[in-house]
């Protein structure tokens, strides 16, 4: 039997020879030279390491980012922390107005800052406010990049971490990177600070505010946003107010700490001591032991406490109140906004 | 016959490649041997850094309870950063801070440490609140400012690098050392 090759081999023998020759297939083999070949892995090469080089550049500038994203959340929270904490010492929180362009910007709450702390002694009050880099001293400037930083004016801290009030209030850039509107770092754009309403039962002309929402836009736009507390019973360096009342009068402590909030820390040792309020003020009540130890009326007999009329007792011991804002004891503090 | 002609190098062209390759290679061996330095610095300053941040790092966690602070100081003559014997130290209570050595840090690399203000030995002070006591900082009339500690090699690279100690914040950054600029520090 033929295959089919041998079918074809006679068919190219019944022809020419001139025609035979034509049909042979040549056997010259093309292919690269060894020049092609070592210019095509170089140029192949450049190729690839500059992908390389691209991918390498790419991968770090990714990690770099993702770095320094993380240390600005660490120095946020670190801000926020100490606001927060700070706040916790404060008496009460105040508007620090709306500052302007132009006004020194290091001058210890003097002048308007965005936020501040009240302490119990003015002279000691803690503010906060954005600035920018060229109203440091100049000698520093270019410690910081801005275009804002948020400035905390107030007492130093001693090693121990209580506050040095008795030192002269100093100025410390708390934050680094804080976002400016067009014109002006004092502006709502990277530190942006709206102040509670009073929480009181009555209205009086310059009440309380106790809390505060903060929101912080870094220049790169994450933004950051919390809360802050002053509480009733501030805790100035581990010390309740209660304890650092040295009068036991029943028309307010010694620690009264303004015009407008009066501390008053009760006897508590008999059945008819009286307690009265002032009015227009906010009017803040301490006890010494938790809230579940007292038995909370309108007066001796029966009813609500309210903030007109609130009776106390403890054991053999009772105060009858008026004017109650506040009641604050070792655990809780309780807001007598309306009939408990 | 047919004569078989060989090329090769001219003793010139030998010298002059040689000279090229040796040249590309005194560059190619000082700009690697000016690389390590800078990292060797590199490398001291970040571990000087991460000293400090667990230095903060422990008066955060334990200052609060014992109401102690952590001190610790960096002696710019022996290129160590340890706590200080202090008795109120959290940092100098068992288990100790253990003292950290920059020149081993640095590679063995000579050390020169300078600060913005004061002289050495260095104190750094974190209270309970993770915050630097102000006395360690330093001050103005009207602002407390950080301390920075400027560290560099020998013989000097030209890159020194900055550690900055803040009320709130601690950063690394770095500065050219044939001038007096401040550092450069990465931005938030």
């Amino acid at each position: 039997m033929q295959t089919d090759s041998c079918r074809h081999w006679g068919v190219i023998k019944a022809l020419t020879p001139t025609l035979r020759s034509a049909a042979t297939i040549p056997a010259v083999q093309h292919g690269y030279t060894l020049v092609e070949l070592l210019v095509g892995v170089a140029l192949g090469s450049v190729v690839m390491s500059s992908l390389g080089v691209v991918l390498m550049l790419s991968e770090l500038k990714v990690s770099v980012n993702i770095q320094r994203n993380l240390d600005t959340k660490d120095a946020v929270n670190r801000a926020t922390d100490l606001m927060r904490r700070e706040a916790t010492f404060s008496n009460y929180i105040a508007d620090g107005g709306v500052p302007k362009v132009g006004e020194s910007p290091l001058d210890n709450c003097v002048s308007a800052t965005q936020i501040r702390y009240l302490q119990r002694n003015n002279s000691s009050d803690i503010c906060y406010k954005s600035v920018a880099p060229a109203d440091l001293p100049a000698v520093y400037q270019a410690l910081y990049k801005g275009p804002c930083v948020i400035v905390r004016l107030g007492p130093p801290y001693r090693p121990n971490g209580d506050l040095d009030t008795s030192a002269t209030p100093i100025a410390q850039v708390l934050l680094d990177g804080i976002a400016k509107s067009s014109s002006f770092c004092t502006s709502t754009t990277g530190f942006r600070v709206t102040i509670g309403s009073p929480d009181l039962a009555t209205s009086i002309a310059t009440p309380i505010r106790r809390n505060a929402d903060m929101t912080i836009t870094m220049a790169s736009g994450a933004s950051y946003r919390f809360s802050v507390r002053s509480p009733s019973n501030p805790a100035h360096d581990g010390n309740s107010l209660y304890d650092l009342c040295t009068t036991t009068s029943s028309l307010g402590c010694a620690q009264q700490t303004s015009q407008v909030t009066y501390h008053f820390k009760p006897f508590m040792n008999s059945m008819t001591e009286v307690g009265n309020g002032q009015p227009s003020k906010e009017n803040l009540f301490y006890f010494k032991y938790p809230f579940s130890e007292y038995v909370l009326k309108k007066d001796s007999s029966s009813g609500t406490c309210t903030y007109n009329q609130c009776y106390v007792r403890r054991n053999d011991a009772a105060v009858q109140l008026s004017k109650v804002d506040g009641l604050i004891f070792s655990d809780q503090e309780i807001r007598v906004l309306d009939e408990l | 016959m047919r004569l078989i002609s060989r090329q090769a190098f001219t003793l010139l062209e030998l010298l002059v490649t040689v000279t090229v390759i040796g040249i590309v290679s005194s560059l190619l061996i000082r700009s690697t041997y000016t690389y390590l330095q800078e990292q060797h610095l590199r490398q001291a300053a970040n571990e000087l850094l991460s000293y400090l941040l667990t230095a903060r790092a422990r008066a955060l966690r334990e200052a609060n309870l014992s109401g102690k602070a952590c001190e610790v100081q960096l002696n710019a003559s022996t290129s160590t950063v340890q706590a200080t014997t202090a008795s109120a130290n959290i940092c100098n209570d068992s288990p100790g801070l253990a003292a950290l050595d920059l020149l081993t840090a640095s590679g063995g690399d000579a050390l020169t440490i300078t600060a913005s203000e004061g002289s050495s030995p260095y104190y750094i002070t974190f209270t309970r609140l993770g915050t630097v006591a102000s006395s360690n900082l330093s001050s103005s009339t009207t602002i407390t400012l950080p301390r920075i500690f400027y560290l560099s090699n020998s013989p000097a690279t030209q890159m020194q690098r900055c550690v900055m100690v803040d009320l709130n914040s601690l950063r690394i950054g770095w500065r050219n050392s044939s001038d007096t600029a401040l550092c450069t520090y990465n931005a938030n």
